[in-house]
């Protein structure tokens, strides 16, 4: 019980709060944006959305305050495609009305004006009312991302053309063959050597390591006897699964690699590593390879439908800003450099 | 990538993803050697014999106020991503050139990020949150933000020391910066907020898969420096269990570890006021640099107990402590010029030391007869046998052993020499003022032996205290201790299966030795094999070989029938001698046929006394190498290996070529450093012997 307290208390803090809020909007939603046609566009369609050369500067001083360095071009244009996206995405938030009847953006309404209005004694409602008519409602910066991060939201999670089901075990399948570099768990080897020791043997090391390869190989010595043979080594002599890569940290590259290609349930060697000679029997190889959706259904469940959802939200941009006349006051001298899309709107 | 992962765990999917994982159970038939606290899959790579992890218990990101404005912009996630093997930048060395570039050389096993929680509210609220929010235009953030850029005035050291003054350095209080008093900020809540993205930054690179690549810790540093004497903890979680809101200094209203044990308690580990799953260890560092008082003329880091439930609390919360990192080695210190140690002869001891006893810029140098005995970890374990009959025969300075490094530029555990590249940001990046710190270095390693990479099992190898520390490199080394171990005629170290032995006869590092067999002496089997080397992963390096082994000592201390502490240092195999070939100190290179591959010995103490307590552990020498302060003067045309006046000669050169660079002022002389060296300085070498410390095995007499 406690338990799913503690996480309840730990969902409050992050944005499935807002997911809950919006919940209750979703039906609004539904019917209000989805009854946008071409022929109906909705009152925010219909003013330019300008971004200014002030703009543009704020956004390079932004930019520069980050790193300390002035923005590339290709940074700078990333900015200003980011700033019309918010705007855009203000604007429909305006127009469904997302900053009515919000209890979040209220209180928030409430606390500025107290800092401001002369009599900050005055209940809630006068404040939020007076806050209104000050206009805190469309110049507070809090409130402006709040509509923003919740208009975001709907984006994503409200198909405005076709609905998505959940997807299928083979939609998932091929979702993890199409990313290799997230899901690949990589194999390994298991493999029991006999050590000599470039120590203890000095230059006669190798000649000993081919040596005791004839023996094991000729009297038929199986790995469990083996293991009283060679000099002691202080990983041990049977090392359990271990990946390529954690064998090169272990032993060093050159060991390995050469133990990759080796084959099973036989001595192989002389191998060399950073500590001498190795006779090596591999008890078994694992290839890398991709996982079952069994194994890891929650994982590549909820990666995919990330995926989906940023394709979602990419889309219903795209759809919004064509709907948008956008005007940009690039700064002389940079045209060249920036991207021409908006320069003729 | 990274931003990806970050946008990932801020949606709720996190929320979704994480409440599944808590729901399923994964069964496993698996009788374990270790508690499993948490919903993971058993790992593929599991040994009950135990396997060496590599790791950091001490790393600084842009999350913490001495990082940030010093114009760091690594966070946590980019802290572990850096330990998986990622590549970091780190800010100019000279304002103009290009950012520089970190890159680990072989990837690390496990992390703790660690930034200071007296000041994660302001730090939220004035480097993470939008402009809108209440006290982002305070005076505190203002300072902090421009720090950050670069645009004195005033200087980011100065900010650096107002922002500490109130959270961190006053003696008997601590109080939050002057922004979170004005209505409406709030603090609190901002310091919630970043100590969940910590949380999640940890979650997010956390492997629970069989693969098990990585663990990550959800950890925080605990920083009481009273009047600057260094009382620092870093607090480390077993789980995802944690706390709220983290106890800093703040919040116990001052320098009061045991107050800091005390809320521990009850925020984590209490049955019922506690959160459920919950379990915590603190590891102090820097005790090189506790100072003294009055009260505790012995060192201010390890005081005598005030009571016998204060010794009981630090055994349970403090079963290590950190024995070398960036600000210094705390083992045991040695003035070759002086010709005198503090309570010791081991000449060894001139390892890592700093000049001072207190943590700040400025602080006095102090002479050898007048450092506080107890600064000295050594001198510690020796004093926490002799109080043990105070305490109900609790010692309570019962210490187990790791390595950090206390980076502040969020690269963990980037302890090679040759890669050594300053501390914390624009504070130390130019050559000049990395050596005018010559006397700091990289820092370790913390090593712990496992059954797997897994949370609870690492956790439990740290409270059982099997963990050694190294000064930067990789050996691995084995310490056990038992009454029964064969020396002769067949000495257990040749046998194949000396280390299954070594635990069926006997206890590994940090425990205590079986009850006595009458009549034996306690035997110790030590062993361990040399680093195996790293590649060149950035273009311009060069491969670094692994130096091969000098020698394995055994110090020993113990509480003589006077009742006073003893010690004694031997070297049980290998040879102390330096003969000249081990290293050409022109080209820096160690010779690899000099020295050994792989140590191995059984050691009896045949100056044995049962009725006296006494406490064994191992140091490894490495054949000595270059320390980075050679590397870093030749960087700069000033040759230490010279003579004193062509030395000096280029020093000077060095030092007009800063000041007319503006790196440095008029008037200093940070390449004069340069030229001390074993014969004129009373710590400093041009070379070192890289080394590991085992945790101690203790010996307690029956009764």
């Amino acid at each position: 019980m406690a338990d799913i307290m503690n996480l309840f208390s730990r969902a409050i803090r992050t944005p499935v709060l807002h997911f809950l809020l919006i919940g209750g909007l979703i039906f609004i939603v539904n019917v209000e944006w989805k009854s946008r046609t071409p022929n109906n566009p909705g009152k925010p369609y219909n003013e330019e959305l300008l971004i200014s050369a002030g703009k543009i500067e704020q956004l390079r001083n932004d930019l520069m305050a980050e790193s300390g360095l002035p923005p590339t071009p290709q940074l700078l244009q990333a900015a200003v495609e980011a700033a019309i996206i918010d705007e855009i995405l203000y604007r429909e938030a305006l127009s469904l009305g997302l900053d009515q009847n919000n209890p979040s953006i209220q209180r928030r309404l409430v606390q500025v004006a107290r800092f401001v209005v002369e009599d900050p004694g005055q209940d809630e409602d006068t404040l939020y009312k007076l806050s209104v008519r000050l206009g805190l409602n469309r110049s507070d910066l809090v409130v402006r991302r709040h509509l923003i991060t919740q208009m975001r939201l709907i984006a994503e999670i409200v198909p405005m053309n076709k609905e998505e089901p959940i997807p299928t075990d083979t939609k998932l399948e091929e979702f993890i063959n199409q990313h290799p570099e997230k899901y690949m768990v990589p194999g390994g080897v298991r493999l029991t050597h006999v050590y000599l020791s470039k120590d203890r043997r000095v230059m006669y090391a190798e000649a000993d390591a081919r040596r005791m390869l004839k023996e094991l190989q000729s009297k038929g010595i199986n790995p469990v006897d083996a293991s009283k043979l060679g000099d002691p080594f202080l990983l041990g002599q049977n090392i359990s699964w271990k990946s390529h890569k954690r064998l090169e940290q272990l032993f060093g590259p050159d060991f390995a690699n050469s133990v990759i290609g080796l084959p099973i349930a036989e001595w192989s060697g002389p191998i060399q590593s950073s500590y001498g000679w190795h006779i090596v029997w591999l008890h078994g190889k694992q290839k890398d390879k991709l996982p079952t959706v069994e194994s890891i259904r929650n994982k590549v469940l909820t990666d995919f439908l990330q995926v989906r959802r940023e394709k979602r939200l990419r889309e219903t941009l795209s759809d919004l800003r064509a709907k948008y006349s956008i005007r940009i006051e690039y700064p002389e001298g940079d045209i060249s450099s920036l991207s021409l899309k908006d320069s003729d709107e | 990538m990274i931003s990806l992962m970050k946008y990932f765990l801020t949606s709720f999917n996190l929320v979704i993803f994480v409440s599944l994982t808590s729901i399923l159970v994964f069964s496993s038939e698996q009788v374990l050697p270790f508690e499993r606290t948490e919903n993971r899959e058993p790992c593929e790579s599991f040994d009950p014999l135990r396997q060496p992890f590599f790791g950091e218990t001490h790393v600084h990101t842009s999350f913490s106020f001495d990082a940030f404005v010093f114009s760091i912009n690594n966070d946590p996630f980019d802290a572990y991503a850096f330990a998986l093997g990622e590549e970091l930048k780190l800010p100019a060395a000279v304002a103009g050139e290009p950012e520089r570039i970190a890159k680990i050389r072989r990837p690390m096993d496990f992390v703790a990020v660690t930034d200071h929680s007296e000041l994660f509210g302001e730090m939220q609220i004035c480097t993470r949150s939008s402009p809108g929010t209440l006290g982002f235009n305070s005076f505190n953030c203002l300072q902090m933000r421009n720090a950050h850029l670069n645009m004195p005035p005033p200087d980011p050291t100065t900010v650096a020391a107002e922002w500490a003054f109130n959270p961190i350095l006053r003696n008997f209080s601590a109080e939050p910066l002057a922004m979170c008093r004005r209505p409406g900020v709030d603090c609190t809540g901002a310091s919630v907020s970043m100590w969940q993205d910590i949380q999640n930054a940890a979650e997010a690179f956390y492997d629970r898969t069989s693969e098990c690549k990585f663990t990550t810790f959800i950890a925080y540093e605990y920083t009481a420096q009273p009047l600057f004497d260094n009382l620092h903890r870093n607090v480390i979680f077993r789980n995802e269990h944690v706390i709220e809101n983290p106890i800093s200094n703040v919040t116990t209203g001052g320098p009061f570890i045991p107050l800091l044990w005390k809320k521990l308690r009850e925020q984590c580990l209490d049955p019922i006021t506690g959160v459920p799953g919950c379990d915590v260890l603190t590891i102090p560092h820097n005790s090189n640099l506790s100072g003294s008082t009055p009260e505790d003329p012995a060192g201010r880091m390890f005081p005598d107990p005030r009571s016998t439930v204060e010794a009981r609390e630090r055994v349970f919360f403090e079963p290590l402590v950190e024995l070398i990192q960036h600000k210094g080695g705390s083992e045991c210190r040695w003035d070759r010029i002086a010709m005198m140690g503090v309570q010791t002869v081991d000449e060894l001891c001139t390892f890592e030391q700093v000049l001072v006893d207190k943590l700040f810029p400025g602080a006095p140098v102090v002479p050898i007869d007048e450092y506080p005995t107890r600064d000295m970890v050594r001198n510690a374990l020796k004093d926490g046998m002799a109080l043990a009959p105070n305490f109900d025969g609790i010692n309570p300075f019962k210490y187990g052993f790791v390595s950090g490094t206390d980076d502040h530029n969020g690269t963990p555990s980037y302890t090679l020499e040759p890669d050594f590249q300053g501390h914390a940001g624009t504070d130390d990046a130019p050559l000049a003022r990395m050596i005018d710190g010559i006397y700091r270095g990289p820092g370790g390693l913390a090593v712990v032996w496992a059954e797997e990479n897994s949370r609870d099992s690492i956790f439990e190898a740290m409270r059982r205290k099997e963990t050694y520390g190294t000064s930067g490199t990789r050996p691995v080394v084995r310490f056990f201790g038992g009454w029964e171990y064969d020396t002769l005629p067949n000495n257990l170290c040749n046998s194949n299966d000396r280390i299954e032995t070594g635990y069926k006869k006997g206890v590994p590092m940090g425990s205590d030795l079986p009850s006595r067999i009458e009549g034996r002496n306690p035997r110790f089997l030590v062993a361990a094999l040399k680093d195996p080397g790293y590649p060149a992963v950035l273009p311009g390096q060069q491969p670094i070989p692994g130096t091969p082994l000098q020698s394995i000592q055994i110090v020993k201390g113990w509480v003589d029938s006077d009742g006073d502490t003893q010690e004694q240092v031997m070297t049980v195999v290998g040879s102390q001698e330096i003969t000249g070939v081990e290293l050409n100190t022109n080209t820096c290179e160690p010779n690899l046929e000099a020295g050994f591959t792989a140590l191995c010995t059984v050691w009896e103490d045949k100056d044995f006394d049962p009725a006296q307590p006494a406490f064994y552990y191992a140091r490894v020498l490495e054949n000595p190498t270059c320390r980075w302060n050679t590397l870093a003067c030749r960087a700069a045309d000033v040759e230490p290996f010279s003579s004193q006046e062509v030395c000096q000669t280029e020093a000077a050169l060095a030092n007009a070529k800063a000041i007319a660079g503006g790196v440095i002022d008029e008037g200093e002389t940070p390449f004069n450093n340069c030229c001390l060296n074993e014969t004129n300085d009373s710590f400093l070498s041009r070379t070192l012997q890289e080394r590991a410390w085992t945790s101690p095995i203790w010996y307690v007499p029956d009764g």
